[in-house]
């Protein structure tokens, strides 16, 4: 009977616990004690029913339990202070209980071994005490059971209120999120025509573009990105931006976005200074130009990123450099000044010649535009009027101009110092021809200048000493021939005029006398044949009285008697009227001939002569002396004239004319010489 | 036969005039130098012959003699004796009126037997025709 209340009381429990809600963590923690009571029973109950130790341990772990237990109940319902009542009811019920159950087991274990069928009788009595306290208590639970409920259904009142007018709100909300969806709609519809106008941009832009958010995780990326990093573009958005740049400048591009963003600025270049990097998705890292720009778009930062592959540029730029370098070799070691100029004249490049030729004292002191070195130095043109800028060798370039030798006399105003240069000067031109600038080199020639004024004026010196000698000959002769004619040759005559009559006068002419009378006439004879041929040699006057064909055919006449060589002359009818008003031509041209003809006498081996005076040209006489001889060898031609054909051309050059030699070896020799009347006359005029 | 000897050197009239007065039936009447002396000459001796050099003391010339006997004493006979030898002086004396040039260096003894020969001439000429 004890067993079957022991039993039912558990039951009713069970019961009422049913009827609670089974969410309610009340309800579970009042099962979870009543649980606990039951195993605290029925260890006391196997206890006393058994009296074997082994029926101990359940009953003890269940007082322990109930400890954790009430106090979990406890912190469970502390917010309820209506309950509070309750709970300290059941706690100290509880207690009590347990002190109970404590006390009886020890009890129990006290007398365990002494007498346990004598105290069974007594041990049943405190059971059934027990028992009716625990139903008490069961009682008490089943109370604070149901205010839990209470408590707990309350609760739930209220969450469906609040589930409730959760759900008008959300009616609300979706009539509201509807009227902005339709709004949002024919924004959006706006916002992708602007979109894919802006996309259309972004994919033509030759750039790469990259947008990242605030976390630098990349939301946007051209083709251009796409195909500078080598990664589709589907790939790279999402990718981190500092993935995009070499490992070892990460930290740096952290702290200089972050920099950047705190300082608020839209927009910066990026490495002004230094060079900028970036990495490839295949791991090659390239040399980049950068800026990047910043803009707040709903309250969230979009970091824009503009860059541009520049490994050709910098391949390029070294390039330029290396050419650059070489063109700094070649320009230095030039002893020409050469000077660079742009398509303004601006000075670029010049080398350190320039420096000197300009009289500058150092590389600084070049004055670098047009104007300012106008301010410096005054240039001129060769006839000593003043050359303005335009007229100068850059500027001329700049028009298109090539020249060489050109010749600009230059001043410093500074110092007055005056020198001559010799210019050179090209335009620069681009592939397509476009006009990059101009290069000019410049020579100073002011000592050549000066040689060759000098030279000059020693030539004309010389053809002036020439005539002159020429003049001083030419009278000495002539008084030597008229000497010798008409002294000398008129005493020889006389000589043999009179060994003639001396002969005439002897009685015997075979014998001693007779034949010294003509020793002395064959004497005289040959001492009268020789200063024939001197006088003819020496005397010009021949040309005078009779003119140059005559004096020419003269001259043939002894040639042929000295050397056995026959010679033929050839005189144009017009010659000697043209010569008739030029004296001196008509000397010269003899001189030339007679010359000429020593030359053939001496060298030349020759079988014929052929001797030609005519008209050449409107004013001019053009003399020919041919021979037929050896000619002249390559050898012949690099030894000095002989005097006498230098005087010759000398001679010439006194009177404007020219002189030269024609020769091959084995194919004789002929001496030109050409004058003009015109300078002869127009000479006499002056 | 007079024969009138102009030329400028003393030596050559001298040995001249030796040679051609050796001719027989030659005298020589008179000696000039330059051309007025052989002007003079020919008007006051009235020669036969003159014997003429080219060049004459002072740059005179013996063309210029040559050319006033043609013109102004057309009976008087001229030939030439010079040291020079061209041709062209030959030449152009001849055809200014001189009967013959001699060269004075090589051909006086050709000279000497044309004024011989002249001088035959003249006297058969004058032994023959009316009385001077």
């Amino acid at each position: 009977m004890l067993v079957a209340v022991f039993l039912q009381t558990p039951e009713r429990l069970r019961v009422i616990a049913e009827r609670l809600d089974h969410d309610n963590e009340g309800q579970r923690r009042a099962q979870a004690i009543l649980i606990t009571l039951v195993d605290l029973k029925t260890g006391q109950r196997g206890d006393l029913l058994t009296h074997e130790q082994s029926q101990l341990p359940p009953p003890r772990s269940a007082q322990e339990r109930l400890d954790v237990e009430l106090a979990e109940l406890a912190a469970l319902i502390a917010a309820d202070p209506a309950q509070a009542s309750d709970l300290e009811r059941l706690k100290s019920a509880v207690a009590a209980k347990r002190d109970e159950a404590r006390a009886a087991l020890s009890r129990i274990s006290q007398r365990l071994v002494q007498d346990a069928a004598a105290h069974r009788a007594e041990q049943a009595a405190l059971l059934d005490r027990n028992i009716a306290i625990s139903s008490a208590l069961l009682a008490a639970i089943a109370a604070l059971m149901v205010t839990i409920h209470a408590f707990v259904r309350r609760e739930k009142n209220l969450r469906d209120q609040v589930a409730r007018r959760e759900g008008d709100a959300k009616t609300e909300l979706e009539r509201l999120v509807q009227v902005r969806t339709g709004e949002l709609d024919s924004a959006m519809r706006a916002l992708a025509l602007n979109e894919s106008r802006m996309r259309g941009i972004l994919e033509s832009a030759t750039d790469a573009i990259l947008t990242a958010d605030e976390g630098q995780t990349i939301v946007m990326a051209n083709a251009a990105a796409s195909a500078t990093f080598r990664i589709e573009i589907d790939a790279l958005m999402g990718l981190r931006l500092e993935q995009l740049i070499p490992q070892p400048f990460r930290a740096k591009h952290k702290a200089d976005v972050q920099a950047f963003a705190d300082n608020h600025s839209p927009a910066r270049h990026m490495g002004r200074s230094r060079e900028v990097t970036a990495l490839r998705a295949d791991g090659d890292v390239f040399p980049i130009d950068a800026s990047i720009s910043y803009a707040s778009v709903g309250g969230q930062r979009l970091y824009t990123v503009i860059l541009r592959d520049i490994t050709e540029r910098r391949a390029s730029e070294r390039e330029l450099l290396a050419s650059k370098a070489k063109l700094e070799t070649a320009l230095a070691s030039m002893t020409d000044a050469t000077s660079i100029a742009d398509n303004h004249g601006q000075l670029m490049d010049f080398n350190d010649a320039f420096v000197k030729f300009h009289r500058y004292s150092s590389r600084n002191e070049c004055q670098q535009s047009l104007a300012d070195h106008a301010s410096l130095i005054e240039v001129s043109l060769p006839g000593g009027e003043p050359a303005p800028v335009g007229a100068w060798a850059v500027s001329r370039a700049l028009r298109g101009e090539t020249a060489s030798n050109v010749e600009f006399g230059l001043r410093r105003k500074d110092t007055g110092e005056r020198w001559v240069g010799s210019y050179s000067f090209a335009p620069m031109r681009s592939k397509d021809g476009e006009l990059l600038g101009a290069v000019v080199t410049a020579r100073d020639i002011t000592l050549i200048r000066q040689a060759q004024t000098d030279l000059e004026a020693a030539h004309v010196e010389l053809q002036r000493l020439v005539a002159m000698r020429d003049t001083v000959q030419d009278e000495e002769r002539r008084r030597i021939a008229r000497e010798l004619h008409d002294d000398l040759q008129q005493s020889l005559a006389a000589i043999r005029m009179d060994s003639v009559a001396v002969e005439g006068l002897l009685p015997d002419t075979t014998g001693e006398i007779g034949r010294l009378v003509r020793r002395i006439d064959q004497l005289a004879a040959a001492a009268l044949a020789s200063t024939r041929r001197i006088v003819s040699d020496l005397r010009p006057e021949l040309l005078e009285e009779l003119g140059l064909g005559y004096a020419l055919q003269s001259l043939a006449q002894v040639f042929t008697e000295r050397t056995h060589v026959p010679c033929t002359v050839t005189a144009g009818a017009d010659v000697d009227e043209l010569l008739g008003s030029a004296p001196q031509a008509a000397t010269c041209l003899f001189r030339v001939a007679q010359e000429a003809l020593n030359n053939v006498a001496k060298h030349a081996q020759a079988h014929r002569v052929q001797m030609t005076v005519e008209q050449g040209g409107d004013t001019g006489i053009t003399l020919t002396v041919r021979d037929d001889g050896r000619g002249m060898t390559e050898q012949d031609r690099r030894k000095p004239l002989s005097f006498g054909l230098l005087g010759s051309r000398e001679r010439l050059r006194a009177l404007g004319g020219s002189f030269r030699i024609e020769s091959a070896p084995g194919k004789g020799t002929t001496v030109i010489a050409e004058l003009s009347t015109k300078t002869l006359s127009d000479r006499r005029r002056h | 036969m007079k024969v009138l000897v102009v030329d400028d050197s003393l030596a050559i009239q001298e040995s001249l005039g030796h040679l051609l007065a050796a001719i027989p039936g030659v005298t020589v009447a008179g000696y000039a130098e330059d051309v007025a002396g052989a002007l003079t000459g020919i008007r006051d001796l009235e020669p036969d012959l003159v014997v003429l050099d080219v060049e004459l003391r002072g740059a005179d010339r013996g063309m210029d003699v040559l050319l006033h006997v043609v013109k102004e004493h057309p009976a008087v006979k001229v030939i030439v004796m010079s040291n020079f030898t061209w041709a062209a002086m030959r030449s152009g004396l001849l055809a200014a009126g001189a009967l013959a040039y001699f060269d004075k260096g090589s051909e006086f003894l050709l000279a000497r037997d044309w004024v011989a020969s002249f001088a035959r001439a003249h006297a058969h000429a004058h032994a023959h025709g009316p009385a001077p």
